[in-house]
């Protein structure tokens, strides 16, 4: 086993997989890559398992030193990337050697950075996921800190270099539309809400994070009767009685008391995980048959494709 | 009944709109026999309440499906018994580990013996399992020790903290940020990464008042 050393981890920068599922009947959050379209490709690369393991690297300065040879990829937020002071691409795979320094500068665009190893960081595995949700301050699972090391199988074969194709890398400095599934007690906002909310123009707030974004834009208002804390499925929008939509993500609390308009698609919360504050967000209805064909046909591509000698993809 | 389709991959099952200890054994039997039929096609069940989140595996199940079957249970659940459970959990009533001991007997008008008779000699139902891993929501509460939350929340309430607000009580399995007014501190453990939560919805709940040397025997800390 090899490891990387941690030089500087940045502001915020922890292990996430797909997660943890099966058990928010004892009150754990599923965690996970927060946008798993970056998360995916940065495995794809590597052809990694579709759950290995990424280092999700938050806003960055991020440096850390490679003790044995391998593949990585890193693919997310646009950042400048160095190996030794030479400039390296995102969004394709990079052979490193024993020795060689990554860093990554501040994102420019986009929050979320992910740092894919060959085979996946071979940390700390509870309840079938090597997630971290920070806040649950469980045992061997906490945000990385500097001096820590991540071990990885060190694999001396040279693999071939893969691209991402450029219709796959988000802009994601571009205004995002969250297509929304009206469920829950969306029938209890007022009609001006409803309207607000489909027709106007959010911001995200300052208050992001893996947990939840707050969009700071036309208040909302539902009946004020007060509603018993039921479980909340991914993507859920709560308006708490501050009136801002809150779009609850992969570390969100596994029941909540406040009015819920229903879910965004999943592919869309993802998207917004790499959004800042300031950055618009509208929303539009959509139906949860058209939002779970996208899903599929996401988890589909990234299982049932395959890359050919010539680097492009083709499906099995 | 209600089942409410959420997005992808989520449904909600909603049996009532106010709590009703009636209604967990229902959720509870819903919850079983969707995982006799529907096994690894589940991925989480999260009952609450009056509620049960069902998320599946969109590649091994349908919501229509889902739903249609779950309409099925419900007619068959209401005949069938159901298994319940009682944990007693050993709790230490002293203002030396309660800060708000005294203030809520001053609040509910009682002396702090009363307030310890109040609490302890009730059976509490747990409703709901959320906040942080393992905290139990219980009630119902004694209508005497209604209180609201706290105003300002503390940042850090110490794990053990035994805790009342509005008409239910619980036990702080960590030591995480909290509202509610604190009465007491258990020694019990309510949540360890190898055995997850000691509760589950339906339990039923004693509170067994004991004294500072057993507190301490059983690994209370000071």
């Amino acid at each position: 086993m090899n490891f990387l050393k941690i030089i500087s981890p940045g502001p915020r920068t922890s292990v996430q997989d797909n997660g943890r599922h099966g058990y928010g009947h004892h009150g754990l959050a599923t965690g996970g890559a927060a946008d798993r379209h970056a998360y995916g490709w940065a495995n794809k690369l590597l052809d990694n398992p579709v759950n290995a393991a990424c280092l999700e690297i938050t806003l960055g300065p991020f440096l850390a030193e490679f003790q044995a040879p391998t593949t990585i990829a890193i693919c997310g937020a646009q950042a400048a990337v160095h190996l030794n002071d030479h400039p390296v691409p995102c969004w394709q795979s990079i052979p490193v050697n024993a020795g060689d320094r990554l860093a990554l500068g501040t994102a420019e665009s986009g929050l979320l950075t992910y740092l894919a190893v060959q085979g996946g960081w071979q940390t700390h595995e509870w309840l079938r996921s090597r997630s971290v949700v920070a806040r649950e301050a469980l045992p061997q699972l906490r945000l990385i800190a500097t001096g820590d090391e991540l071990a990885y199988n060190s694999t001396t074969s040279p693999q071939p270099r893969r691209a991402v194709p450029a219709d796959y890398r988000p802009d994601y400095s571009l205004p995002l539309t969250l297509g929304l599934m009206p469920a829950y007690q969306y029938n209890r906002f007022t009609a001006d809400s409803q309207l607000q909310l489909l027709n106007r123009e959010y911001r995200v707030s300052p208050r992001c994070d893996r947990m939840g974004y707050q969009l700071l834009g036309p208040l909302l208002e539902a009946d004020p009767a007060g509603i018993l804390s039921e479980g909340i499925a991914y993507g859920a929008v709560q308006v708490p009685p501050d009136g801002q939509p809150f779009i609850l993500l992969r570390d969100r609390q596994t029941i909540g008391g406040y009015p819920k308009l229903g879910c965004i698609r999943a592919l869309d919360a993802d998207q917004l995980s790499q959004r800042r504050p300031g950055q618009a967000i509208y929303f539009k209805l959509t139906h949860p048959r058209d939002a779970h064909a996208a899903a599929l046909l996401q988890h589909r591509f990234f299982t049932q494709t395959h890359w050919q000698p010539d680097g492009t993809l083709r499906w099995r | 009944m209600k089942v409410e389709r959420l997005n992808e991959d989520s449904l909600l099952i909603t049996l009532g709109d106010c709590i009703d200890e009636t209604l967990l054994p229902r959720i509870t039997a819903i919850a079983t026999q969707l995982r006799q039929q529907w096994g690894a096609a589940l991925v989480e069940l999260v009952p609450a309440y009056t509620t049960l989140l069902v998320v599946f595996d969109p590649w091994l199940a349908d919501a229509d499906m889902l739903t249609a079957s779950i309409r099925r249970y419900d007619h068959q659940a209401s005949t069938r018994p159901c298994e319940e459970r009682t944990v007693e959990l050993p709790v230490y009533y002293d203002s030396s580990v309660a800060p708000d001991l005294e203030d809520v007997a001053r609040r509910c008008q009682m002396d702090i013996a009363g307030i310890i008779a109040l609490h302890s000699q009730s059976t509490y139902r747990v409703f709901a399992i959320g906040f942080s891993p393992g905290f139990a929501f219980m009630g119902t509460l004694h209508p005497a020790l209604s209180l609201p939350r706290l105003a300002t929340p503390r940042a850090q309430v110490p794990a053990g903290s035994v805790a009342i607000a509005n008409q239910q009580t619980a036990i702080y399995p960590q030591s995480t940020p909290g509202g509610w007014h604190i009465i007491g501190r258990s020694p019990a453990q309510l949540f360890s990464a190898d055995r997850l939560s000691r509760l589950q919805v339906g339990d039923q709940v004693r509170f067994q008042p004991v004294d500072r040397a057993t507190y301490l025997a059983l690994g209370g800390l000071a």
